[in-house]
């Protein structure tokens, strides 16, 4: 972990850096324009009832920095390669910093949930922790999708790397819609193999962002081992 | 103790920027790898990097194939011309992580900084390009991998700058050690290097012990009858002549009364041997 560390405060400040911005608005910034409004015109708003939605505005926050740090993954594994890791390596270690900052995310949002269910009055640990999970794997679906924008433009030139990223992002997004909203299906490759899928393989959406994130850091793995494959970058004359 | 480059061929489209080139690094020498612009130099220092993945051939270190050895891997520093950081990372931390995964002194990166007036508090996308290159350079020079290429190292830099990255480049040799320097700067990298690797057009022209090329290489002049008789048999690498005047660049022993013959320095004959046409 000592070795990774300058990486790991990286990934992890920009998670809390972005969470905490977030936070500062809707706990702090917006309370006090409301209360300073609320005397200006001798009214007394509920400055507190914005914490409701504390939550929600940090958990964007963090979904949106999440799928920055995934479209960064090329940088920190040219970081790694220079530091002696062939590319393999280079990507699993980047994997393993993420892993690490979707802890800290998770963390970052039970203690917001925490600190707003406080003061709205409607705090439930098990209801916070559970919302704090499924939108960690929501964040790991977001870094999916950068990760794989990533890696796809090693493989071509803007625009065409633009228009590649476009077309399978879409397709991942239609395949998550889908699968979100599965009843079984019955999939069939030929007369004799069919696959049938339950809805019940997926514990409900959140699960399925994990898999599909999980998924879409393979497709970025398998891509940069693709011959085409280019790890330069533009030059820095 | 080498790494050895076996008929490596890459291409970018139609561009094939690297047709099957043979050429190896050894331990114990400051090679030059040198090459007109688009020659290929920097494609091959990045398939040995595994930046690019090559096309044909194969990348060896001591009998292992460089791609599937991650140990051999971890051998080898290389600081391209390529911007390899994350924009926001501050340099420090760099040296920091550099120490921490044993590429290299963490003090040594600090005193280079020093003496070179990088500050270190910087993030790299606030560094001119002088100064983006000096901090790639620091990295290599701290490194203390046995294999360290260096790809423009003096890309952007001053004379004093240069000068003391010279100075640095010999004080960080050591016999157990590989060096290999990609310039277009002959003329001032070549008192330092000993060996020397010459590209063209995605070709290896070139390769050997610097003085012993350079001794075999001699430039003749005078009056053109006389010089075609003392060439005879030899071969010849360029040629020019101009009102009954010649000037040939030829490789071998010459002989001959009534001509000129003068030994050839590495940035003459780098230039005979890539020009245009030739």
């Amino acid at each position: 972990m000592k070795k990774d560390r300058v990486v790991i405060k990286d990934f992890v400040s920009s998670v809390l850096c972005a969470g905490g911005v977030a936070a500062l608005v809707v706990m702090v910034f917006i309370p006090i324009v409301m209360f300073v409004l609320g005397k200006s015109i001798s009214i007394n708003l509920p400055v507190f009832s914005v914490y409701a939605g504390a939550f929600e505005s940090v958990s964007v926050a963090e979904a949106i920095t999440h799928i920055v740090l995934g479209a960064m993954v090329i940088q920190y594994m040219r970081l790694y390669m220079f530091m002696g890791l062939t590319r393999e390596r280079a990507f699993l270690r980047t994997m393993m910093v993420e892993g690490i900052t979707l802890i800290a995310s998770f963390i970052f949002l039970a203690f917001i949930g925490i600190i707003s269910g406080l003061f709205t009055g409607t705090l439930s640990i098990s209801s916070i922790f559970l919302s704090s999970l499924y939108i960690t794997f929501s964040c790991a679906l977001m870094f999916g999708v950068g990760c794989v924008s990533s890696a796809l433009s090693t493989t071509c030139r803007p625009p065409l790397s633009v228009a590649v990223v476009i077309i399978f992002l879409s397709f991942m997004l239609w395949l998550y819609a889908r699968a979100t909203n599965m009843v079984t299906e019955t999939l069939r490759l030929g007369d004799e193999i069919k696959i049938i899928l339950r809805p019940e393989i997926f514990d409900g959406e959140a699960v399925m962002a994990l898999v599909f994130g999980v998924a879409m850091v393979a497709i970025s793995f398998i891509i940069y081992m693709l011959p085409i494959s280019q790890m330069k970058s533009t030059s820095i004359s | 103790m080498s790494i050895e480059v076996n008929d490596i061929v890459k291409s970018f489209r139609s561009t094939r920027a690297l047709d099957g080139v043979t050429c190896s690094f050894k331990k114990g020498h400051i090679i030059g790898l040198l090459g007109r612009n688009g020659a290929g130099k920097s494609t091959l220092i990045k398939c040995i990097g595994n930046r690019l993945y090559q096309d044909g051939g194969s990348i060896m270190m001591d009998g292992n194939e460089i791609r599937k050895s991650p140990k051999d891997f971890e051998r080898i520093t290389m600081v391209g011309d390529e911007n390899m950081l994350p924009s926001s990372t501050k340099l420090k931390n760099v040296f920091k992580m550099m120490d921490d995964m044993g590429v290299g002194s963490e003090e040594k990166a600090l005193m280079l900084s020093r003496k070179f007036k990088l500050d270190v508090n910087r993030k790299w996308e606030k560094l001119s390009t002088g100064y983006r290159t000096i901090f790639k350079d620091i990295l290599g020079l701290a490194s203390n991998r046995e294999y360290v290429f260096f790809d423009e190292p003096i890309l952007g830099l001053d004379a004093n700058h240069r000068e003391l990255f010279y100075e640095e480049l010999m004080a960080a040799f050591s016999p157990d050690r590989c060096f290999v320097v990609a310039t277009h700067l002959i003329e001032e990298i070549s008192p330092l290097i000993d060996q020397v690797i010459i590209i063209d057009q995605g070709k290896l022209l070139k390769e050997g012990d610097k003085d012993t090329l350079l001794s075999s290489i001699k430039m003749v002049s005078g009056e053109r009858e006389r010089v075609e008789k003392a060439i005879e048999g030899l071969k010849v690498l360029s040629r020019s002549s101009i009102l009954g005047q010649a000037k040939v660049m030829v490789e071998g022993e010459v002989r001959g009364e009534g001509i000129t013959v003068e030994n050839v320095d590495l940035q003459r004959y780098f230039v005979e041997m890539t020009k245009d046409g030739e």
